[in-house]
């Protein structure tokens, strides 16, 4: 059957709201994994020398930008790819 | 640089209450290479899949589909690998303290593996590069000889300032040297603080 531009925008909605859920919940998964693992965000990944002075926690911030970005946009090149 | 006012308050599971946090280190990011590319290679094969439109090929969306379908599954399984292997980079620490080592390995739902041994009870600290790439990337395995057993610390970091570092530990905690190794712990940490984006 043909898909109506309504039909694939409310594709297009419907598999955004499940990436951003599932990148959500990844994400609090390897947070308390981490957690669990180490009990402390002082073992967040270190930078180059020079990022030094950013703290731990920032570092854990950065990451989980980093996570959800990386997770949306690998589901939306797939979604992307077979419009 | 070693700061053990504000290393006081670090916390990790298996810590005692007089240990003192001197270093961590994770394995060098060279063990990610292989998901980096194999995960870039899916991407470029996607992003030339998906324009066969644009290129002029004849194909009706029934056929597009079925060619592109296999080739996301597999570019989404492939980046969501290089997620896995990040994380269990990402979770996997050696933490050094002045009377213990611990390792910390996870992967996920298939292992979680917490390691610790004396400082003490070690009776050889080796340290071992093979190959070319080892050598100029300085990354290697350090292998412990203790009374627990032998253990390899593969894909070890900074290896030759790591296992001074090690070793300097060590001969700190053995007892009745009396300062009989005091130029070695100097000279080695000097090689400790050279440790910089490991320590805080």
């Amino acid at each position: 059957l043909p898909i109506s531009s309504v039909n694939k925008a409310m594709y297009a909605f419907l598999f955004l709201a499940l990436t951003a859920l599932f990148a959500v919940l990844t994400e609090l998964l390897l947070w308390r994994l981490f957690l669990r693992n180490t009990s402390s965000v002082h073992f967040a990944p270190p930078l180059a020398p020079r990022f030094m002075h950013v703290s731990s926690e920032s570092r854990m911030g950065l990451l989980a930008v980093l996570h959800l970005l990386y997770t949306l946009g690998i589901l939306c090149i797939a979604y992307l790819a077979l419009w | 640089m070693v700061k053990s006012q504000a290393n006081a308050g670090i916390e990790f599971p298996g810590k005692e209450p007089e240990e003192r946090f001197r270093f961590y280190f994770r394995q060098h990011w060279i063990r990610l290479i292989p998901s980096i590319f194999r995960a870039i290679g899916w991407t470029l094969l996607i992003f030339f899949a998906s324009a066969m439109n644009l290129i002029g090929l004849p194909l009706i969306d029934a056929t597009r589909h079925f060619i592109l379908v296999p080739l996301t599954i597999f570019f989404v399984l492939f980046q969501m690998h290089l997620m896995r292997r990040w994380y269990e980079y990402f979770l996997h620490v050696i933490i050094v303290t002045d009377i213990k080592i611990h390792r910390f390995k996870t992967r996920f739902l298939l292992m979680e593996n917490e390691w610790s041994v004396d400082i003490p009870s070690i009776r050889d600290i080796r340290r071992v590069q093979r190959g070319p790439v080892q050598v100029i990337l300085g990354y290697g395995s350090i292998t412990l000889d203790s009374a627990q057993g032998e253990l390899e610390l593969h894909f070890t970091p900074q290896l030759r300032k790591i296992h001074e570092a090690i070793i300097v530990q060590r001969e700190e905690n053995r007892p009745g040297t009396n300062g009989k190794n005091a130029q070695l712990i100097k000279d080695v940490k000097r090689a400790v603080q050279s440790l910089q984006p490991y320590t805080e």
